[in-house]
């Protein structure tokens, strides 16, 4: 039974993302093409720079072939949204690139693009596997009132990976590389002129000297990550994977002879472990990760050549995080009937900083997960399949402060106001549920077809707000 | 198995040390700042108390103060430095001193910062009072050009005429620094335009407690735009005769011309409409064909841009310090980049808007603001060579709340009127 089969792979997903591995994800071929459109309503609008409201739909094709000793796959995808009630923020990716976003007061709708598109190859030798892989995506998001962003992203991933067959077990070493950039260029058609464009450096900040100076700005960033891991290659024993991940990315202000306003240095180590069988499993999980963000400092200006006065660490966001997951099953995904459960507690420090901890956002929290799922064939035609999940969040400790705050300038009031709402949402007690319905149809021996829907509502206790995201998918499997 | 553990291990941990990028990283750590102040000749440095200094940090906009400016630590950055004290005149009058330095870099362990002071004496003539530069708004939205105006105000006690009184703008603007050569700054004024009060000496005398309305175009501009108001009462109007057929300006034959001594613009000149310049009233001791003649000012710079570095050259007229009477800096949060005129003159500057383009600018000006009102009623406005201090920002200017005029595109009417933008009038 392969990981594919059963849900254990939540379990031992890491290793699998070693390209090396990636050939033990499924024993068969199988290709997917299908279409899904999303909807994503959330008024509590905890992170402002990611608005309010989400509606997108996708198109996208995925392969997994497998040869003699090989396996090819490859995925293409095409996304296209609109993303409303945006607030400081004018930039796609917010959470890669904060805190340095670029942001207005107004906000409004951003629509995008998304073009995705890759593929790996992995072979077995004897002993010996190994894969590659390469994944690009594109995206473009747009406004089309003022203030006007328009963003371009390219994102590259390469990975490779070897793994070397001891008895039950392939251990393998894997490598990524990712080159990441985003163009930036706000305009503006207002004949009576422009608004404001602030330079964010989180919590609340911005940095003051080039608000408004600047409309078009450049992220660019390039991330690593090598990685440890053990995987049992009948799906069945120990599974592990140590993976570290460092990198950085530089925003710079493209009117100001390409100033090279801050950078975000970024590290991660995560550790999975798990003991899967075709019945049960178990699983560990904990993770550290920072971003440091650095600001420069310049000097005077000849012209637009700004002399580098000084590079600081004024912000920091660490998180570490653990979790313990149990499965159970019964039967496997092509059995008649099949039954799994899983139960998950983690614990959560997350904790921001900015300037030598004048402001501070820090919560701890536990979360408590349960989740069932039931597929019942009928027939050799029909297959349904449910799933019912549920998580409460409950912080055990949060604080927060933001002092050295300039009453006098608006902008930063308002900053405060969302960090403070932010804090309120996901400072306190929220709970989640979750539920979807499958339903496959066999049309010929290889050729399968999907609806799939799924529901899924947050709400907060601060407020009693709740957001809500409804999914629906449509799918040929052959 | 243990071998290949261990080398994936020790290569995580050397790809973790070979990536660090913290070497350059500066401590947040305050650095001592020293200041060597360099007072007038006639002052005795024993006579100075009351000493003060304020470091802006351009980077936060925070403000930092001390009166302990033998120990000052700073955490590293770009500041402007305005220095403040009290003295004691050799005559036994109380007087203040000042100084200011803009753009000090602040970094290392140490700075240095030398600082020259002057003594702030009161103008015995007519001051600046008002700048309308920005102008109006057509009910479209387009900007409407003609309404700016200037208003200088007789802040002394006595009648002051303003018969031989040159408006100037200067050259280089204050969003922009170069390094040019001569750098004349500290002992005059490069400008790009001067028009001239004409007059024989006695012929336009300003009352105390009295303004001096000087106009672009002194006419009705609600003719033209009904968010405008009315100039034709002005007492001067500036004109140019243009070389351009398509850019014709407006001459009232009622309102009285200033004589145009020079001006950059071969068609016709208005106010910098966001602000980027520092606009004064001078005393010019010589006839016009001498000034024109004998204070050319040449000066070479290079041009840095991010296609390379180039040689340039730019022509304009200078104004020794001393005849200056007032200046005052203009310019924007988002691009200052300095003073163009020495700290004598103004140690500060002022503003409508933020940033450039900005489209809350329009029906707005900056004003002085009253420092005290005498028992007479005679307003004293503030002048302290300082325009940061001296100046209200963002104001409704005074001739739309005079006349209850636009003061939005949309139309909106003013509906107070005060002093100085801020100050109600009883």
């Amino acid at each position: 039974m392969s990981a594919a089969d059963s849900c254990m792979w939540q379990l031992s997903s890491q290793p699998l993302s070693n390209p090396a591995m990636t050939q033990w994800q499924s024993p068969s071929s199988e290709s997917v093409v299908g279409v899904e459109y999303l909807h994503d309503k959330n008024d509590a609008r905890p992170i402002a720079a990611e608005g309010s409201e989400y509606s997108g739909w996708h198109g996208n094709a995925n392969t997994y072939i497998k040869l003699h000793d090989a396996t090819v796959w490859g995925n293409a995808c095409y996304t296209n949204y609109t993303r409303r009630g945006v607030l400081y923020n004018e930039t796609l990716h917010p959470q890669m690139v904060y805190p340095y976003l670029s942001a207005d007061t107004v906000g409004g709708s951003l629509y995008g693009e998304c073009y995705r598109f890759g593929g790996g190859y992995a072979s077995l030798i004897d002993k010996w596997a190994w894969g590659i892989s390469a994944d690009y995506v594109a995206e473009t998001g747009y406004r089309d009132i003022d203030p006007r962003p328009e963003s371009i992203t390219g994102n590259l991933h390469i990975k490779a990976g070897g793994a070397y067959k001891i008895r039950n077990y392939y251990i393998g070493i894997g490598g990524n590389y990712e080159h990441y950039t985003q163009s930036l260029d706000i305009d503006f058609k207002s004949e009576s002129g422009k608004e404001k464009i602030y330079q964010l450096t989180g919590l609340g900040s911005h940095y003051k000297r080039f608000s408004g100076a600047s409309e078009n700005s450049f992220y660019s960033g390039n991330l690593w990550s090598i990685s440890t891991d053990i995987y049992p290659h009948t799906g069945n024993g120990f599974s592990s994977s140590l993976s570290y991940q460092s990198g950085k990315i530089t925003k710079s202000l493209d009117d100001l002879n390409n100033l090279p306003l801050a950078s975000i240095n970024i590290s991660a180590i995560n550790l999975s472990t798990a003991w899967i069988n075709k019945c049960w499993g178990i699983g560990f999980y904990t993770a550290y990760s920072k971003r440091s963000g650095l600001e420069n400092l310049f000097g005077l200006p000849v012209g637009d050549n700004y002399p580098l006065i000084a590079t600081m660490e004024m912000y920091s966001h660490r998180n570490i995080s653990a979790r313990l997951t149990g499965i159970w099953q019964h039967g496997t995904c092509s059995s008649p009937f099949y039954i799994s459960t899983r139960f998950s507690a983690a614990y959560n420090d997350d904790r921001e900083e900015y300037d030598n901890a004048t402001r501070l956002r820090s919560i701890r929290k536990c979360d408590i997960n349960a989740n069932i799922f039931l597929s019942q064939a009928f027939n050799d035609k029909w297959r349904i399949s449910a799933c019912a999940d549920c998580t409460l969040s409950i912080p055990t400790s949060s604080s927060l402060i933001l002092s050295g705050r300039n009453d006098s300038d608006r902008v930063e009031r308002e900053l405060i106001e969302a960090e403070k709402h932010r804090f309120d949402l996901l400072g306190n007690k929220y709970y989640e549920w979750f539920f979807m319905l499958k339903l496959n149809r066999r049309l010929t021996q290889k050729l399968t077809a999907s609806i799939a829907a799924n529901f899924r509502q947050t709400v907060y206790s601060a407020n009693d707000i709740s957001a809500s995201k409804f999914g629906i998918f449509v799918s040929v499997i052959f | 198995m243990k071998k290949f553990f261990l080398l994936s291990l020790v290569g995580a941990l050397l790809c973790t040390t070979s990536c660090s990028d913290d070497d350059n990283i500066t401590p947040q750590e305050p650095v001592s700042v020293i200041i060597t102040l360099t007072h007038p000749e006639d002052i005795d440095p024993s006579s100075v108390t009351d000493e003060s200094v304020t470091f802006k940090n351009r980077t936060t906009g925070e403000e930092t103060s001390t009166s302990n400016i033998s120990e000052i630590k700073m955490l590293p950055g770009l500041y402007d430095v305005n220095y403040a004290a009290s003295v004691t005149l050799p005559s036994g009058a109380k007087g203040a001193l000042l100084g200011s330095k803009s753009g000090v870099t602040v970094s290392g362990t140490q700075c240095l910062l030398e600082l020259s002071t002057y003594q702030m004496i009161p103008t015995d003539d007519l001051i600046i009072a008002e700048i309308f530069f920005t102008g109006t708004q057509q009910p479209s939205g387009t900007q409407y050009r003609g309404d700016d105006y200037i208003k200088l105000y007789n802040n002394t006690d006595h009648i002051v005429y303003a018969d031989g009184l040159t408006l100037f703008e200067s050259k280089l603007n204050t969003t922009e620094r170069i390094d040019h050569n001569p750098n004349i700054i500290n002992t005059d004024v490069s400008v790009q335009v001067l028009y001239t009060v004409p007059g024989n000496g006695t012929e336009h005398p300003v009352n105390p407690g009295e303004y001096l309305l000087i106009a672009d175009t002194g006419i009705d501009h609600r003719d033209a735009n009904p968010n405008s108001f009315d100039l034709s009462h002005a007492d001067f109007e500036w004109y140019d005769q243009s070389s351009s057929a398509t850019n014709i300006d407006i001459d009232n034959p009622d309102v009285p011309n200033l004589d145009k001594w020079y001006s950059y613009t071969k068609s016709y000149y208005v106010l910098h409409n966001r602000g980027f310049k520092a606009y004064g009233i001078a005393r010019i001791p010589i006839d016009k064909d001498t000034y024109i003649n004998d204070y050319k000012y040449t000066y070479n710079y290079t041009l840095v841009t991010p296609a390379g570095e180039f040689p340039m050259s730019a022509d304009a007229y200078r104004i020794p310090n001393e005849w200056v009477v007032d200046v005052v800096n203009c310019s924007i949060e988002a691009k200052y980049a300095w003073n163009v005129t020495a700290p004598e003159l103004d140690c500060g500057w002022t503003y409508c808007g933020t940033i450039d383009q900005d489209k809350t600018r329009f029906f707005k000006s900056v004003r002085r603001k009253v420092q005290l009102i005498d028992p007479a009623g005679r307003v004293i406005l503030k002048d302290t060579n300082n325009s940061t201090e001296d100046f209200n920002p963002e104001c409704v200017p005074s001739e739309i709340e005079l006349q209850g005029t636009a003061i939005s595109a949309a139309g909106d009417k003013a509906t107070t009127i005060t002093y100085d933008g801020v100050t109600p009038r009883m």
